[in-house]
């Protein structure tokens, strides 16, 4: 098991110790971290404290000196997006902090985006991702919308409150093999059944592979609802949809 | 089931309840709308032309009195009639649906930006509106029915001219300028009411929107703690603060206001947030909207409502605006179950 | 116009906010206990002029498109099998608001042309409440869209649909409702259209506070 200490940003020591409680999501934080090296960590704790002028000056840095786009946005801007993900479940920070994060990853991706767009990787495939309705979070579907992008895949993001006929929509539209629902909130979470049941009923429940994911959600709750996948976060999300679509070995 | 003696009018008991003093039984009280399309249809005042034209406004904001049996009349519906009046762009919508201030249209930028001359303020016709309805309501009502106007917080003033986002990152990046914009509007908040107050309101409803899931506690003590008290002092009636969601951890502040009542939400619990106010300021609620009044039926209104008799809720009442569909037996549920519990209560 | 009293409406199980065939005015789909079971009542509160006609009109569209028996009282109707079918009478009711007064009013046959494909789609009554969802005139190799339309029709009156291989719907009540019937067939050929009208429905009437709103 990794140690906290092997974590060699202090800032995130801090972080992680004070605001990460559920055990399995402090050893996953720390093992995560502790991997990532030092000029990383430096990013993802200026996304952390949403200082977007640091992040945007160390992304710029760290793509200059030829480290791999991918590395810095999984390791620096993803990895710390996924701590404020947690405080912000916690109520430790609220919406105007994850705003401030949020415009810190937008301006590291910034730099990002172009370079893995003009990489001209073969998509992995296609995947329809957004809130349900009800909801308007979206720091996991954006924060598994970078995953997926990271890893090849072409994604479709319909944004938060998504209905069920904007869903079905999107699969008619562009035809995904994965359409993913992220919730929040209990009350939003019905709002994954009642989508799934209307793919049903419009008789295109075989059209697409759908993957649920969010704070509220269990593998319990995705089986019941007849989800075919299940995320307990952005990086699993992933993986999942590889496994949806028949990629590799999913990991 | 006889109801319990009334010995008060309807004004007389909600005032009473308002400054903390005996009441012959618990006020029914409205400080948002309880408009219905039913009502609208009831007396032929349907949106948006009731938000807009004052005697319509005073004949849908009557029938929560005459129809619905609650103590107060409150006819400002929505929540927009003072953005519209510094020159944001609202949707009128229909009947069957709330006007809106296009937020995505934001008329700020910076608190420098905030200009506005108060007197043509006042004197817009969504504002006028309000002030005539009250006081056709006052002629038409005398002294028998408390009526209650509005008048909107800075911070909500705020999420409609510079939009929600950019307000709430500037309250971070700069707590300062925030401060400033604050004040720079707070004027609206206090001569609005002023007016309405002057046209024969009772008390006035204070919607300033810091909720519990986008800002937290902390945030209402930092920037608008000090001014609703300033508000307090300033209007010369009382104010009802409400705030939507979970406010359990702001009201210990919030009691701090000297603000005569806190309308809250159903997501606090009433025995919960009775503890947390400390008997500091009246709490006035908090029957579900969506859930309970559209969705369901008198029954469950019913629980609700003795829920917050039970722990001694000052005045009963919906959460908030009720949907515009919802069943006028619901509402009607409402007066009627706290003349029951309270002709129960006697009898026992 | 008699106002109803409230206690003679009984609850309210549907409402039209804005009836698009006369002016506006909301009307509603009341439930009470009668003597020989559940009467509805149409009602408006509106009071302008034409409007007991309108009501008048839903009420014959609810008996014509839907097999609601009359009653004494021109608004008041109920379901001949004395019982309470509490989706289905939403539906209907939706239904004859929807429509034109100036189209005759029709009972809608058992049988339809399937909306997305050459099948025939034809509802065979096969006594006690049941009914069996049958598709003609398949192309090779393409699926009967019979039990899509069987469960839609289930799901828009919940209806019982049974488990085997054989695409049926019962009512509960075990009585058969041939109009009815062929009403939801024609709905729930699209059933995306009814999801998309109640999702509308639902976001209607709603004050949201500004930081809630998109």
């Amino acid at each position: 098991m990794t140690e906290l200490n092997e974590v060699t940003n202090e800032f995130i020591r801090g972080e992680i110790d004070e605001f990460v409680e559920r055990p399995e999501e402090r050893e996953r934080m720390i093992s995560m971290f502790a991997a990532c090296r030092p000029d990383m960590l430096d990013i993802g704790a200026a996304l952390i404290e949403g200082e977007d002028g640091v992040v945007d000056e160390l992304t710029r840095a760290q793509l200059d000196a030829g480290t791999e786009a991918l590395e810095v946005m999984d390791d620096g801007l993803i990895a710390g997006m996924a701590l404020v993900g947690i405080k912000f479940r916690e109520n430790f920070i609220f919406v105007p902090e994850v705003l401030a994060c949020a415009r810190a990853m937008k301006a590291g991706m910034a730099h990002i985006e172009p370079i893995l767009s003009d990489a001209g990787i073969e998509p992995v495939g296609k995947v329809v991702m957004g809130t349900v309705k009800g909801d308007l979070h979206d720091i996991g579907k954006n924060l598994c919308i970078m995953m997926l992008r990271g890893a090849g895949f072409e994604v479709i993001d319909l944004g938060v409150d998504t209905s069920p006929d904007d869903f079905i929509d999107a699969v008619e539209e562009h035809r995904p093999l994965v359409m993913g629902m992220s919730a929040l909130l209990t009350t939003t979470m019905p709002n994954m059944g009642k989508t799934i049941d209307a793919f049903v009923d419009a008789d295109l429940r075989e059209a697409v592979k759908i993957m649920v994911g969010g704070a509220p959600v269990t593998p319990e709750f995705a089986e019941d609802m007849g989800a075919d996948g299940y995320g307990k976060d952005a990086m699993e999300c992933v993986a999942i949809a590889k496994q949806l679509v028949g990629v590799g070995s999913g990991a | 089931m006889t109801s319990a003696q009334e010995t008060m009018t309807s004004r007389e008991r909600v005032l009473a309840a308002l400054n903390g003093d005996p009441v012959d039984r618990t006020p029914v009280v409205n400080p948002t709308s309880i408009a219905t399309v039913e009502l609208m249809d009831m007396v032929d005042a349907p949106f948006p032309d009731a938000n807009r034209e004052p005697e319509l406004m005073a004949r849908l904001a009557e029938c929560g009195h005459t129809e619905l049996g609650f103590d107060s009349v409150m006819p400002v519906f929505s929540i927009i009639q003072d953005s519209s009046a510094l020159g944001c762009k609202i949707q009128w919508e229909q009947k069957d649906n709330w006007p809106t201030v296009k937020m995505t249209e934001p008329i700020y930028d910076s608190a420098d930006d905030i200009e506005y001359d108060i007197e043509a303020l006042l004197a817009h016709p969504d504002t006028q509106c309000v002030t005539e309805a009250i006081r056709i309501l006052r002629d038409r009502l005398g002294d028998d029915v408390a009526v209650i106007g509005k008048t909107m917080g800075p911070w909500s003033l705020a999420y409609h001219t510079f939009g929600v986002e950019p307000f709430l990152l500037l309250s971070l990046d700069d707590p300062e300028k925030t401060k400033e914009v604050l004040q720079r509007l707070k004027r609206i908040t206090i001569d609005f009411g002023v007016m309405q107050v002057e046209a024969g309101a009772d008390a006035l409803t204070l919607p300033d929107h810091a909720t519990g899931d986008l800002v937290s506690g902390e945030y209402y003590h930092r920037y608008l703690e000090e001014l609703h008290q300033e508000f307090a002092e300033a209007i010369p009636a009382p104010l009802i603060l409400h705030i939507c969601g979970r406010t359990v951890d702001r009201m210990p502040y919030i009691a701090n206001t000297g603000m005569a009542a806190f309308h809250y939400d159903s997501k606090n619990d009433p025995a919960e947030s009775m503890e947390a106010v400390g008997g500091r300021i009246r709490l006035v609620g908090n029957v579900n909207n969506p859930e309970t009044l559209f969705a369901r039926g008198p029954e469950e209104v019913r629980a609700e409502v003795i829920q917050n008799l039970e722990a001694g809720v000052q005045m009963v009442g919906p959460e908030c605006a009720c949907p515009l569909q919802t069943p006028l037996e619901n509402l009607r549920a409402i007066p009627e179950t706290v003349r029951e519990w309270h002709a129960i209560q006697e009898s026992e | 116009m008699r106002r109803q009293s409230r206690t003679e409406l009984g609850r309210r199980v549907e409402l039209v906010s804005m009836d698009r065939h006369h002016e506006d005015i909301s009307v509603g789909l009341y439930v009470r206990d009668g003597e020989r079971g559940p009467v509805a009542t149409v009602h408006s509160y509106s009071g302008r002029p034409g409007v007991h006609e309108r009501l008048e009109f839903i009420a014959r569209a609810l008996s014509e498109l839907g097999g609601l028996e009359r009653l004494d009282d021109p608004l008041e109707l109920r379901f001949a099998c004395g019982g309470w079918h509490a989706t289905a009478a939403k539906r209907l009711f939706l239904e004859a608001c929807k429509h034109d007064p100036a189209t005759p009013l029709e009972q809608r046959p058992l049988e339809a042309p399937d909306a997305r494909t050459e099948q025939q789609i034809v509802v065979e009554p096969l006594g006690d409440g049941a009914y069996e969802v049958h598709a003609r005139g398949m192309s090779d190799g393409e699926a009967s869209r019979a039990p899509a339309i069987a469960k839609g029709m289930a799901k828009l009156a919940q209806l019982e649909a049974d488990e085997g291989e054989r695409p049926v719907v019962r009512f509960a009540c075990g009585q058969s409702h041939d109009p009815l019937v062929g009403l939801l067939l024609g709905r729930a050929q699209n059933l995306r259209a009814v999801m998309r009208e109640e999702e509308m429905k639902a976001s209607r009437g709603v004050l949201a506070a500004p930081s809630a709103q998109e």
